[in-house]
C-alpha cells in the first residue's frame, strides 16, 4: 500500500479548526497528517470521511504539515458529499498554498469535475495573477484563448513564490471571485480586459468525478508545491469572515 | 524524499493492472495522453513488466508537460449561459 493511504487511514475523528461551523462541507486540518481529515458538515449532520491522496505525500514545510505536490498526477480528492453543491450555490474555498516553483497552471480547485479555479498561474507577459473557473456543462462551455480574471501582482511575488499564500475562491451563486492574501495583505480580484468571464452560476455537480485539489478534472494541469489547510463552506463569506479564517490559521505559515 | 517510479504504458494494458500496488486507485485516477492511447502510472518501489516505459522524475516532468500531455496553454475563456 502506498506511504500515504497509510498515514490517512490512520486519520483519526473531526478536528475542526475554524470558529465558522455553519455551512462547514469539509475541512483539512493539517495539525499532522495523522490528524488530518474531511469534516462534512451539512445541515447540522456531521459526517466525516478521510481525504485521499493520489501520489501527493505528506510532508512538514516551515514546520507546518502539509501534502506535497510534485506536478505530476498529485492530487487529494474525498470531498464527501458534492451534492451539496450545485449550479447557482454560493461556496467559498480557502486554503493555504506555497508554490516550489513557477508553472502557468499549477493550483486547481476543482469541484466534480466541472468547474475549475486557477491560480499562481504565470502569465506569458510575467507579473500576473491569473484566475479562471469554469463551467462546462448543457448551459455554459469553455473555449481556449483569451483572458478573464486577473489579478496584478507586484512581480516581486513570481520572484519570491516560495512562501506561503491564503487563497480563497468564492461564488455568490453569480460571480467567481477568487482573492487571496499576499504578504499578509487581501488582494480583491481585479476583471480582466475580457469580461465574459465576469459571470458565473456557480459549482455544478454531475457526480462523475470527486473534488479534486492539486490538478484538473482531465488530470492534465498538475500543481506543483505544497499545501496546508483547506476549508470548503456553502456560502459566500463575508470579508469579516474570511479574515477571521485567516486569523486564525495565519501563525503557523509565517504571518504574525 | 519519497522514489517514485513512473510508467508509461498503453491504455489497453491498464486492464491488467493491480491498482493495490500504483498510487493511483483505479483507472479513472490515471493520467492520460491527449489521445487517449498511454497512460501513466506512479509507483513508490520496484516494478517490473513488459511493454512498459520507466521513467524517473525528471523524465515524468517532462513528459506530462509535453504537448500530447498538456492542452494548450492558453487559459480558457467562459462562455456565459444564455437563459
Amino acid at each position: 500500500m502506498p506511504f500515504f493511504s497509510q498515514a490517512v487511514a490512520a486519520s483519526k475523528s473531526v478536528q475542526a479548526l475554524t470558529l465558522l461551523t455553519t455551512n462547514l462541507i469539509y475541512e483539512y486540518a493539517p495539525t499532522g497528517i495523522s490528524g488530518s481529515t474531511w469534516s462534512p458538515t451539512s445541515n447540522g449532520s456531521v459526517t466525516t470521511q478521510n481525504l485521499t491522496a493520489v501520489g501527493a505525500s505528506a510532508t512538514t514545510s516551515d514546520g507546518v504539515s502539509c501534502y506535497s505536490f510534485d506536478g505530476v498526477n498529485d492530487y487529494v480528492y474525498g470531498m464527501p458529499n458534492y451534492s451539496l453543491l450545485n449550479g447557482g450555490d454560493k461556496v467559498t474555498v480557502c486554503m493555504w498554498i506555497k508554490k516550489t516553483s513557477i508553472d502557468q497552471y499549477d493550483i486547481h480547485f476543482e469541484a466534480d469535475g466541472l468547474v475549475r479555479s486557477q491560480t499562481m498561474a504565470l502569465d506569458a507577459n510575467g507579473g500576473y495573477e491569473n484566475f479562471l473557473a469554469y463551467k462546462a456543462n448543457t448551459s455554459a462551455t469553455m473555449t481556449y484563448g483569451g483572458s478573464f480574471y486577473v489579478q496584478t501582482l507586484p512581480l516581486s511575488y513570481w520572484e519570491n513564490w516560495g512562501f506561503w499564500v491564503f487563497r480563497i475562491d468564492m461564488s455568490d451563486g453569480s460571480q467567481y471571485k477568487p482573492s487571496l492574501y499576499y504578504n499578509g495583505t487581501y488582494v480583491g480580484i481585479t476583471y480582466g480586459e475580457n469580461n465574459t468571464g465576469s459571470t458565473w452560476s456557480g459549482i455544478s455537480a454531475d457526480g462523475s468525478t470527486n473534488h479534486k485539489i492539486g490538478t484538473t478534472a482531465g488530470l492534465n494541469y498538475d500543481m506543483t508545491g505544497h499545501c496546508g489547510y483547506i476549508s470548503g463552506y456553502r456560502d459566500y463569506l463575508t470579508p469579516t469572515q474570511i479574515q477571521s479564517i485567516y486569523n486564525f490559521t495565519k501563525n503557523q505559515y509565517g504571518f504574525p | 524524499m519519497i522514489q517514485k517510479t513512473y510508467f508509461v504504458l498503453p491504455v489497453e494494458m491498464l486492464s491488467m493492472i493491480d491498482f493495490n500496488t500504483v498510487e493511483e486507485p483505479n483507472i479513472n485516477h490515471v493520467k492520460k495522453s491527449l489521445d487517449g492511447n498511454l497512460a501513466l502510472l506512479e509507483y513508490t518501489g520496484d516494478v517490473e513488466g513488459f511493454g512498459i516505459t520507466y521513467l524517473n522524475y525528471e523524465q515524468a516532468t517532462e513528459l506530462v508537460n509535453s504537448p500530447e500531455w498538456r492542452p494548450e496553454a492558453d487559459p480558457p475563456v467562459f462562455i456565459p449561459p444564455s437563459f
